[in-house]
């Protein structure tokens, strides 16, 4: 079992934002094995966030857990994203016994 | 982009860069930003970093910098090199950075498609507001573009942040990189803020290193046209030379003491304070004795007096002062004198230059005394010394500095001026000779004044003697001709008692 934490990064509530959320859900949800959690930061709201993690683009996904940070910005493919991000094998990728 | 505007001659900012309000004739437009443009090594990390310390030592405006290449933590060890206490500004609330740097943790760092750049806008706004700014300095667009490949997006988040910046009645200098030094502008970014743009550029000349900059040009108002020579120097940063004379220049009149026993009669009273006097002898006629008299003559009247030396060391000009009756320490301790002691070879001519003003400006000087021009001129290209020496008599005319340089002979008799040298020449205000001369087969040296810009002097030729405190100029030679030719001849006795008939001695 391996646990995950994300933050990601947008700038207000845009249809953007909620597609990235809803894609790395998705994507989560798919993997064996895996908790995780995700964390919304609105840099809109809390330019200062911004400052501290040093975020020029949204939306920006870090993955905080494990280390180490893996920043993503922009869009990529699920697959790209899986990828990137290191995540197991999705539960449709086979040799998993049921 | 405002093509629409009609505005005349806007506000300037003056931004306190040495020399670089004087060529734009008074800084950056204000509320409006400007591109900064050169190739790697030119100097515009330099000039936005400048442009923000000078803010806010000089005008008490407080300022932002937005890094996109390095962070901010290196930006802080970087300035210190120039003196500028930006933590200590950080602290007190009047200088932000906006780190947007990539950070070194960012190794693994995917960029994919369709980002937004706005949040950079929000965190430069914010930034602004809660520091108060008058100043943004952006550096630089290149890194943003190699960073985010998409140049719509980065020209898009540009131009909306420079309209909010100028919205809000903030100055921008926005840097740029250059890959080639002939192209002006990047392309795919040259539609950015370009209503005013200045380009450095770092070039080898003659094997020399060479900066200049110039404005090309600057939204509805006037600049001067072409390339000005700059240098970065460690304590001063980023200055410019200007390289002209001012020409409103208030007339001389105030004429000052030489020290020199006999020579202020021949200069009708003394030469004029902030004039420019050149000293041209052969080797062992005494033009560094001359100098140097003058020189002690100012701090003896309570004029800080700069002495510039290519020649000798610091030793070996005090020695050659010792019989004068100055303690040199002691003026060198309460700041009326101050030795500027290098090889030639050692700095570009514009880093002298700076060096020099440094000196000067850092004791008030009221003379500044150089030895020698020739030693200089051999140490580098001509075209840099020329602008070398119009930068330091356009320096000393603006500060009211009297100035005296001297330069070589290189026959040991005779009135050549050295083509090299001509340059010096029709600068300065007053030339003084001293040569050798044969008469009745025996050496003499002779002073004479062959020009003096704005008064009337002795046409005679005299001679001189040194001893052991210092230079004094004797009588007449009249019985001798062709003095200034090197090939001298004597008038018969008759002769000469008929012409001192004519030409009674004053």
């Amino acid at each position: 079992m391996t646990s995950y934490r994300f933050r990601l990064y947008v700038l207000g509530e845009t249809a953007r934002a909620h597609s990235a959320l809803e894609q790395l859900r998705a994507l989560c949800d798919s993997r064996r094995d895996t908790t995780y959690d995700i964390e919304v930061v609105d840099v809109h709201a809390h330019p200062e966030v911004a400052d501290d993690a040093r975020i020029v683009a949204t939306p920006t996904l870090d993955r905080v857990e494990p280390p180490p940070l893996v920043r993503v910005i922009g869009d990529l493919s699920s697959d790209q994203l899986a990828r990137a991000l290191e995540l197991p094998p999705g539960h449709n990728s086979g040799g998993r016994p049921t | 982009m405002s093509g629409t505007e009609t505005r005349q001659e806007l506000p300037r900012l003056a931004t306190g860069l040495r020399g670089f309000d004087e060529i734009s004739y008074g800084g950056l437009p204000a509320a409006s930003s400007t591109v900064v443009s050169g190739s790697v090594g030119s100097g515009k990390t330099v000039f936005a970093l400048q442009f923000l310390a000078e803010g806010i030592r000089q005008h008490d405006q407080p300022g932002v910098f937005v890094t996109f290449g390095e962070p901010a933590e290196k930006m802080r060890r970087f300035v210190v090199e120039f003196g500028w206490d930006v933590p200590a500004w950080e602290s007190e609330g009047r200088w932000t950075f906006v780190d947007a740097s990539p950070g070194v943790e960012d190794s693994a760092v995917i960029v994919g498609e369709h980002y937004d750049l706005t949040v950079l806008l929000h965190r430069i706004a914010s930034a602004v507001q809660r520091t108060g700014a008058k100043r943004v300095a952006i550096d630089s667009i290149g890194v943003l573009l190699s960073r985010f490949g998409d140049v719509e997006a980065v020209r898009d988040v540009i131009i909306r942040t420079t309209a909010e910046l100028d919205r809000l009645g903030v100055t921008t200098v926005i840097t740029l990189s250059r890959d080639d030094e002939r192209e002006p502008m990047r392309v795919g970014v040259e539609e950015l803020v370009v209503d005013n743009v200045v380009l450095l550029r770092n070039s080898s000349v003659e094997e020399s290193r060479r900066r200049t900059l110039e404005v090309l040009k600057l939204r509805g108002t006037r600049h001067r046209q072409g390339c000005f020579p700059f240098v970065i120097d460690r304590t001063r940063g980023l200055v410019v030379i200007p390289l002209s004379v001012r020409l409103d220049q208030p007339a001389m009149s105030h004429r000052i003491a030489s020290g020199i026993d006999g020579f202020d009669e021949m200069t009708g009273g003394g030469l004029f304070q902030s004039s420019v006097t050149l000293v041209s002898g052969s080797t062992g006629t005494g033009k560094t004795t001359f100098v140097l008299q003058f020189a002690l003559a100012g701090a003896d009247a309570g004029e800080p007096v700069v002495v510039v030396g290519f020649e000798e060391s610091r030793e070996q000009l005090v020695r050659g002062m010792a019989g004068w009756g100055h303690d040199i320490p002691a003026l060198e301790a309460s700041g009326m004198l101050r030795f500027v002691i290098d090889y030639p070879e050692v700095r570009t001519f514009e880093e002298h230059l700076v060096r020099i003003q440094g000196a000067a400006d850092d004791i008030g000087a009221s003379r500044v005394v150089l030895d020698s021009m020739t030693s200089l001129r051999r140490s580098g290209p001509t075209r840099s010394f020329n602008e070398f020496a119009i930068g330091l008599t356009a320096y000393l005319k603006d500060r009211e500095i009297s100035g005296m340089m001297t330069t070589g002979q290189a026959s040991l008799v005779g009135s050549e001026v050295r083509a090299t040298e001509e340059h010096v020449s029709a600068l300065s205000d007053a030339i003084v000779l001293l040569r050798y001369v044969e008469v009745y087969g025996e050496i003499r040296r002779v002073v004479a004044v062959l020009k003096q810009r704005g008064s009337g002097h002795d046409k005679a030729i005299r001679e001189y003697s040194i001893t052991g405190d210092g230079m004094h100029i004797g009588a007449a030679l009249r019985t001798t001709t062709g003095l200034m030719s090197g090939r001298t001849s004597q008038l018969d006795a008759l002769e000469s008692a008929r012409v001192s008939e004519m030409f009674p001695e004053p």
